[in-house]
């Protein structure tokens, strides 16, 4: 970084269409441009039509991105100019055993088209996203310039917990995603590699250690290429790490230890690398092991969305819905800053949106992952027709909010 | 003449053809190394001319019967025709490709991901000296000499016995030559980590004295990739 750089740093996304082959150096070229015709913006911002042939021929959107929501002027700004294309290719496997079809792992490009737009669709307290990006963000710049982790200690794996269905997976994905982007000058490759644990326990006694130094090692030569920056997921560590004290009290072979140890120790061999960073996920904090709970530097709660996340979950639902034509005429819904920009006054054109948010008020308590299913279930319970008016879909939400609600209760009551 | 034993150990053949070849023939050449190393790593079962063969005359019988094939022989001659058709399709676009633009390397990876194929091979065609029809070699001739060496080198058999893996084609192509089949892949760079088995095909220096290529006439080459992989089969 150069001396005296105090300036704001503003960060704006460049997504590039798969098939346009223009050099990086004129689609920036072109970018820069653009953003100088707009002198100042407010807050997040994305273009995704243009004048300009260039940028409509190779360019599918700009985009200013996770700015604070104040007016921002370009010129008294530095500029991180970030250019990306979505690698198409699905997921593929890393296989331990070549005469047996076991995936151990499965492995992606970054950025890629599968992850595409989970970072806005997960909906946090605020700041929750941009704090686990500045702090990966920070432990990547220390570790190239080589700070010294035993003077001050960072590491580089991540624990996320909270009750399940708060898109604890989903947010690992968006962070690799949004990294990788984020870090392409850098690393011109991103990878991700997903394990599943469960498959790490093999079939034959005492294998199953084997079978975890040998996943390690697939995934040592990925990331000895040092222009790649590689995350490993282990989701649900949980289920790993209650299987060793499982077997302390008996109720599990010794095998399963070996897992753990062996798995241990080979995250703590991987994790030296300065382009390797480990997420985990786990539903519960206090039954994952000390050992591991310990390993991880980055710990953040998940919890259910707010009131305010609520709101925008479902905003970005309905917008989809009125995309895709199935809540017609399409109507306006203002955002919750704009609402409470508004001081919530009612009137006419903000009438939908207070009834939405009436609706998010009544929502608090179920998880993200049942927010988003809400609006599908109010279409099918409660609307059947093909197309509908805001107005009615709302009044089915409501409906299938309670439905949501009273379900809620039996299961808890059941219990 | 480069020793088996070398050539096996540096995973490099070199094919010095005695005169100049035109693009058409370097597309010729392409394919039929494409077919050569699926069966000679055993991804076919068969050669493609001979599943070519097979397939059209199951075809002609099947029509001829009225009774519905078993259903196991049924599913073989189903996943054959699939591969079949996907090695068609890409050795279609191939000459596609080849009409549009100069091609200096094309690679095969084989199982892995793009980043960590279990195997690797590159035909480069950088040193190779391109005229038009008349002053060329003839297309038969030039793949007679390259598969003598390509046997002599013995660079493609393995007696252990390979698994099935889907093959996916790179080409290096200019930027600007408009192909839309394949999809550009401009970060991608040749794995490292893994053998590059690379069969290099140029012109004799001696006997042709016209210009050859730079360096630096590859800058503006970039990486493309068939938007579909070949999945051999067995039978």
């Amino acid at each position: 970084m150069e001396v005296g750089n105090q300036k704001p740093n503003i960060n704006v996304e460049v997504h590039v269409k798969s098939h346009s082959t223009a050099k990086l150096s004129d689609v920036r070229m072109h970018v820069l441009a653009l953003l100088n015709c707009h002198r100042l913006i407010f807050g997040n911002y994305k273009w995704t039509e243009f004048d300009e042939d260039v940028l409509k021929k190779h360019v599918e959107s700009v985009a200013v991105v996770d700015a604070e929501n104040e007016p921002i002027d370009f010129q008294s700004c530095s500029l991180s100019i970030h250019i990306f294309t979505l690698n198409e290719d699905g997921p593929s496997t890393l296989s331990l055993e070549d005469d047996e079809e076991l995936s151990a792992a499965n492995h992606w490009l970054l950025p890629a088209a599968e992850f595409h737009g989970i970072w806005e669709s997960l909906v946090y307290e605020s700041g929750v996203k941009t704090q686990l990006l500045d702090y990966i963000t920070t432990t990547m710049y220390f570790s190239d310039k080589n700070v010294n982790s035993n003077l001050i200690s960072w590491n580089r794996v991540v624990l996320l917990h909270g009750p399940p269905g708060t898109g604890k997976t989903s947010l690992c994905k968006a962070l690799a995603q949004k990294l990788s982007i984020r870090l392409s000058s850098r690393y011109s490759y991103g990878q991700f590699v997903e394990i599943n644990s469960h498959s790490l326990f093999s079939k034959w006694f005492s294998e199953s250690g084997k079978l975890v130094t040998k996943m390690f090692q697939k995934i040592q030569q990925l990331i000895d290429d040092k222009d790649a920056i590689v995350f490993v997921l282990i989701d649900e560590v949980e289920s790993l790490t209650a299987a060793r004290n499982a077997c302390q009290a008996g109720t599990e072979p010794s095998d399963a230890i070996r897992v753990v140890n062996s798995l241990l120790t080979q995250l703590d061999q991987i994790k030296r690398h300065s382009n390797v960073v480990i997420l985990t996920t786990s539903n519960v904090t206090e039954k994952i092991d000390l050992a591991f709970v310990d390993r991880a530097d980055i710990k953040q709660y998940i919890g259910p969305p707010s009131e305010e996340g609520i709101y925008n979950i479902y905003l970005s639902c309905l917008e989809e819905l009125m995309k895709c034509q199935i809540i017609y005429p399409r109507q306006q819904l203002f955002t919750m800053f704009e609402l409470e920009m508004m001081g919530f006054a009612e009137s006419e054109v903000s009438e939908h949106s207070l009834i939405l948010r009436g609706i998010a008020r009544k929502s608090h308590g179920l998880s993200g992952r049942a927010l988003r299913k809400l609006p599908f279930l109010a279409h099918a319970l409660f609307v059947k027709t093909p197309t509908v008016t805001l107005e009615r879909f709302l009044v089915a939400m409501d409906h299938a909010v309670n439905k949501q609600r009273a379900e809620k209760a039996d299961l808890v009551n059941g219990v | 003449f480069m020793s088996t034993k070398r050539a096996q150990e540096e995973g490099c053949v070199n094919v010095v053809f005695p005169g100049t070849v035109t693009q058409e023939g370097c597309c010729r050449f392409v394919s039929e190394i494409l077919k050569c190393i699926l069966y000679q790593r055993q991804q076919l079962p068969m050669t493609y001319d001979q599943l070519v063969y097979s397939q059209r005359k199951r075809q002609a019988s099947m029509q001829v019967m009225s009774r519905r094939p078993v259903q196991s022989a049924d599913m073989d001659w189903r996943k054959c025709q699939q591969t079949l058709q996907e090695l068609e399709e890409v050795l279609q676009q191939l000459e596609v490709l080849f009409s549009l633009s100069r091609v200096p390397r094309v690679l095969l990876l084989m199982g892995g991901s793009l980043v960590l194929p279990k195997e690797l091979y590159e035909i480069n065609m950088e040193g190779l000296v391109l005229a038009g029809g008349d002053h060329c070699l003839r297309v038969s001739s030039c793949l007679r000499q390259l598969f003598r060496t390509l046997f002599v080198a013995d660079l493609l058999s393995d007696s252990r016995p390979v698994h099935l893996m889907p093959t996916t084609v790179l080409v290096q192509a200019h930027r600007d030559c408009g192909i839309g089949w394949f999809r550009p892949k401009l970060q991608f760079k040749v794995p490292t980590r893994v053998k590059n088995q690379i069969i290099a095909l140029s012109t004799d220096s001696n006997t042709c004295k016209e210009l050859r290529a730079k360096g630096s006439d590859w800058q503006d080459y970039v990486w493309f990739q068939a938007p579909m992989t070949i999945k051999g089969f067995r039978n």
